[in-house]
């Protein structure tokens, strides 16, 4: 596994048929960070699924980066909600017994 | 057999929607019951299966066609099937726009209905939805006893036939994920491989509740402990405890022992702490004597 820790921009982007700019708006957005190793541009494995994930929004309900940037963030608070929702049920669950 | 599957209804359409309506309303459906949109909806899950299913079908002339002639007879539609076949046979393919991709491994088939009208699906689609790079994330479920959960274990769990050694660490709740990187689907084109995630599922074996790292508990006490004061010991899954009982402690008395409850997960030595409810049980089953002895008191109380 740990050969794949980065990943070439180029490969991903033309497996998923996306363009650069899209990667780095997403960057500029400050939801995903690339490498930079001598004038070559990598994705940190670890986030390839959630890039994956905005990539296939992307390009599956055409929603464009800006779009993507706020989703991602409303993402990330309903999973942080989802979360707290289940720990506040732990505790009522003590009450209730 | 298959049941017929009304596509029109799903996508909310009437018969003589246009191709520019439903292209629209799978569109509009879609935003909303994307899987990567509802993560942990089993429910949008399906629905989104059944837009895509219904967008295959009406999206494409062809199957659109078979689809309306046969309706719900479609059960005699094999002679047409076979003709189909024939003139599709060298026909480029006219649209280009598939399927999404969001599933995870299940439920990633569409309906008998579908496969007994149409066959299994057109392979080139089939891949074409299938964008990943990196591979599948694999998601499985571990039972474990609460009282086991207490310590720190090794395991051997079996995923796809692979014999996996995992560390539970001490401390683990139930509704817990751990991530195992890279025992999850292969990457394609040599992209890294999945995940596997652990879900852990409690089951409490123990007369204890867990709430985070805290455990509380009932614990009797008979009345004379509780008037006069005295010890009594219980079990919890650290060991024996002996319980100082003050005097005169009212029923429903809460206490708390400081570090006897759960280990923390993955912070060694750091435990949470131990609720205790008294309940003060009454005597039963009094004999005359000591139904005298507490007339006496009652006496003495007038």
């Amino acid at each position: 596994m740990e050969e794949n820790e980065l990943i070439p921009a180029d490969d991903f982007c033309s497996y998923h048929q996306v363009s650069w700019a899209f990667i780095t708006s997403l960057e500029d957005a400050g939801i995903i960070e690339i490498k930079r190793v001598e004038q070559q541009h990598f994705i940190q494995s670890e986030q390839l699924k959630e890039l994956e994930k905005l990539v296939r929004l992307h390009t599956e309900l055409e929603i464009n980066s800006e779009g993507i940037a706020a989703i991602a963030h409303l993402l990330q608070r309903m999973n942080e909600l989802h979360r707290e929702l289940l720990t506040v049920r732990q505790k009522l669950q003590f009450y209730e017994h | 057999m298959a049941n017929f599957i009304d596509y029109y209804k799903i996508l909310g359409l009437s018969k003589d929607a246009t191709s520019d309506d439903i292209k629209k309303a799978y569109r509009k459906l879609a935003r909303k019951f994307h899987p990567d949109l509802n993560p942990n909806d089993t429910e949008a899950h399906k629905k989104f299966q059944q837009i895509n299913e219904a967008n295959e079908v009406l999206s494409d002339a062809e199957k659109r066609k078979k689809y309306d002639q046969y309706g719900e007879n479609w059960k005699h539609a094999d002679q047409f099937e076979q003709a189909q076949h024939q003139r599709s046979a060298g026909r480029p393919s006219a649209e280009d726009y598939s399927g999404f991709s969001g599933f995870n491994n299940e439920g990633g088939d569409f309906s008998d209905f579908f496969e007994q009208l149409f066959g299994q699906r057109h392979s080139s689609r089939q891949q074409k939805t299938n964008v990943r790079y990196r591979g599948e994330d694999y998601n499985a479920e571990l039972k474990q006893k609460l009282s086991d959960a207490y310590t720190t274990r090794k395991e051997i769990i079996t995923v796809n036939g692979n014999n996996i050694r995992i560390t539970i660490p001490a401390g683990i709740e139930g509704g817990q994920v751990i991530k195992l990187k890279g025992y999850g689907g292969p990457g394609i084109n040599g992209g890294p491989n999945g995940d596997l995630y652990i879900k852990f599922v409690m089951d409490n074996d123990t007369n204890l509740n867990r709430t985070g790292n805290d455990l509380s508990m009932t614990v009797d006490v008979p009345l004379y402990t509780a008037i006069l004061g005295g010890e009594v010991t219980i079990d919890t899954l650290g060991g024996k405890i002996k319980l100082k009982i003050p005097p005169e402690t009212l029923n429903g008395t809460k206490t708390r022992l400081k570090g006897k409850g759960f280990p923390v997960y993955k912070e060694e030595g750091k435990y949470g702490d131990l609720f205790i409810t008294y309940n003060i049980k009454l005597p039963t089953g009094l004999s005359e004597e000591e139904k005298n002895l507490f007339r006496q008191l009652a006496n003495l109380n007038k």
